[in-house]
């Protein structure tokens, strides 16, 4: 009895088990009675941004390198894997393997032109990219469809037709699998590389770290994740058009992972639940919800507030939260030590 | 031939706009060493500022283009002043990102103030197409470019010749040694925020009546001036117009020669090859990192 608990406290202690309970949380979550089909919507495209997200935080939060097209890679991913399911008929594992694999091989072949260079080039480059993209989005009808839309089903796995509840607990799971990798990869020597790489160009290169090397490797990973979150996008939403790729996605990644937390995997999913959510409880907010642009403008000063004043993100505040309200539980029974305690901070 | 000639003209036109925008750009690149994404938003937000002082008081176009560039540097001066000058001790990563939280900011507040609806707005010169020598152009086409002629001019002669340029040289030179020579590189670094957000602001204004006032009409203006800049090359102040009006004909050459439909992928494709062999732009120089 005993060693079972002690086994139980271990696993929870370590961030895998951390990882599986949220996702074991999070998969419930549509099966509980009174759970509205437009709630599992909304969680579920919670669920897709964070997985873009993720693969965006490896980019922007651990190799500091910004990406403002990555709209276009999801879309990339959304295309083929529908293309693959619902005009070639092939099985949904082996789209979802290809929407990872063709946006990872632009993305290197992007990466091998636009890392060339320091600085904001591969922000702009893929600002470029993303807008021919969408042309191809647009023009490439016989794939694509254009401005009438592709519309898909939800996956079959090993046979099964997937429920919408059903999906939602695949893309749970494609999350929580994203998330333990990203865990191994950045607690890697590739990890430590990239903390070198980060805290000085200069002298890692002097240790001898390729900076082209992993960044073209962080490139490539923050691309292909955004093409796996594409083809859950296709199979859960069932439907996409040129229009929903637009830039406003690219900047809401950059939104999630800094207010959510720069390099931290938690803080992408909490910045991710952030973009997603915030807009709907706007819509609740009794006078800004009369404004077209409220959502953005929150979204915008939000950003603006955590870089100057709190680098560390939203998930540092949670993180702390513990302890703070114990700090609070035990500074109000001594009422006597408060004005000590006051003077020393 | 005719053709060709018009195809150029208009290529002109549209690379003076994407010259304003991008001499904008490179003021604030080189002093401030970011790269500010908003330009393009911010000179939307003061299209609509244009509208609005253009509907309530129907004052004539010219006064209105004067009051608007007068807006478009409080609006700089401000931004300058209350966020860019408080991150100025964050990492440089931190900057640019922080123009990407403005994008946001002005593309909720543009609706917020003056409603979703697109607004229709007038062209400087109302008179029909002249005909000379076979190609048609419209007086305001002259017109526009003629404006970015003038104030790239200016903007160039006031850098080269006057003491104010000199301090903006040297502090895109070296910030440091320049503030320990005694030059005010605070100030220069507001008078270039409010100087580039005029200058977005004038592209917008000019741009306005071909595509109406809405929140994506500098879009495609901001990209094309950004990629201008690095045609061009970013190390230099003349680089990115020469590249901003050799991106504007070549981008109505290709779209009428070879295929209007996949122009943009066909330009940006092009460049992006070109930067392999040229990284640093057609003009720009070598920038060698010390430690």
């Amino acid at each position: 009895m005993q060693n079972k608990r002690f086994n139980l406290k271990a696993l929870l202690g370590s961030r895998y088990g951390q990882y599986i309970l949220f996702g074991i949380i999070l998969a419930v979550l549509p099966f509980i009675p009174g759970m509205t089909s437009s709630n599992v919507t909304m969680l579920g495209s919670m669920v897709y941004f964070s997985v873009v997200a993720l693969g965006f935080q490896v980019l922007l939060g651990y190799s500091g390198q910004i990406s403002l097209g990555h709209t276009a890679f999801i879309g990339v991913g959304a295309y083929i894997s529908g293309y693959i399911v619902q005009v070639l008929h092939l099985p949904w594992p082996l789209a979802f393997i290809a929407a990872a694999v063709i946006p990872l091989l632009l993305g290197l072949l992007l990466g091998l032109i636009a890392l060339r260079l320091e600085g904001y080039y591969l922000a702009i480059a893929t600002l470029g990219l993303a807008e021919s993209i969408r042309i191809v989005f647009i023009e490439a009808t016989p794939i694509t469809r254009g401005f009438s839309g592709f519309s898909a089903r939800y996956p079959i796995l090993f046979g099964i037709q997937l429920t919408k509840q059903m999906t939602f607990v695949l893309m749970v799971a494609v999350l929580i699998g994203l998330m333990i990798i990203v865990y191994n990869f950045i607690n890697a020597s590739t990890g430590r590389a990239l903390a070198a790489m980060r805290s000085s160009e200069a002298a890692a290169q002097a240790m001898g770290i390729s900076l082209f090397k992993y960044k073209l490797m962080t490139f490539a990973i923050s691309t292909a994740f955004a093409g796996m979150a594409g083809s859950l996008y296709m199979h859960f939403f069932r439907y996409s058009d040129p229009t929903i790729w637009n830039s406003g996605i690219s900047l809401n990644l950059v939104v999630a992972c800094i207010v959510g937390g720069m390099a931290s995997i938690e803080g992408a999913v909490l910045g991710a639940a952030f973009v997603v959510l915030m807009p709907e409880i706007l819509k609740v907010v009794p006078i800004l919800n009369r404004f077209h642009g409220a959502p953005f403008v929150v979204s915008g000063v939000v950003i603006i507030l955590v870089l100057l004043y709190y680098p560390a993100g939203l998930i540092h505040a949670a993180r702390k939260l513990p302890a703070m309200l114990k700090q609070l539980a035990g500074r109000r029974k001594p009422a006597a030590e408060r004005g000590v305690g006051h003077d020393s901070h | 031939m005719q053709i060709f000639f018009q195809n150029v003209i208009g290529g002109i036109e549209a690379g003076s706009l994407y010259a304003l925008a991008a001499l904008g750009l490179v003021l604030i690149y080189r002093t401030a060493k970011m790269s500010n994404f908003a330009q393009g938003t911010i000179g939307m937000f003061n299209a609509y500022i244009a509208y609005f002082i253009l509907a309530k008081t129907g004052l004539p176009l010219p006064v209105v283009a004067v009051l608007t560039v007068l807006a478009a540097f409080v609006v700089g001066a401000v931004i300058e002043l209350l966020i860019m000058r408080k991150a100025s001790s964050s990492t440089t990563m931190g900057k640019p990102i922080l123009t990407l939280g403005l994008i946001i900011i002005f593309q909720g507040l543009a609706p917020m103030i003056f409603g979703p609806i697109p607004f229709q707005f007038p062209r400087f010169i109302q008179n029909p197409a002249m005909d000379i020598g076979g190609v048609k152009m419209l007086p305001n086409t002259l017109f526009v470019i003629a404006v970015t002629v003038v104030l790239v001019g200016v903007l160039f002669y006031i850098l080269q010749n006057t003491k104010w340029g000199l301090a903006v040289r040297v502090t895109a030179a070296n910030e440091t040694t320049a503030r320990l020579m005694g030059v005010p590189t605070r100030m220069v670094s507001l008078g270039a925020w409010a100087i580039a957000t005029a200058l977005g602001a004038l592209s917008a204004i000019m741009v306005a009546p071909l595509t109406s006032v809405t929140v994506s009409m500098m879009e495609t203006i901001h990209l094309n001036s950004f990629i201008a800049a690095i045609l061009g090359g970013f190390s230099t102040f003349h680089g990115p117009v020469v590249g901003a009006f050799i991106l504007g004909i070549a981008n109505n050459l290709i779209s009428y020669y070879i295929s209007s439909k996949w122009v943009v992928a066909i330009l940006y494709s092009c460049i992006l090859a070109f930067t392999i062999f040229k990284p640093q732009g057609l003009f720009g120089k070598r920038y060698v990192k010390k430690v």
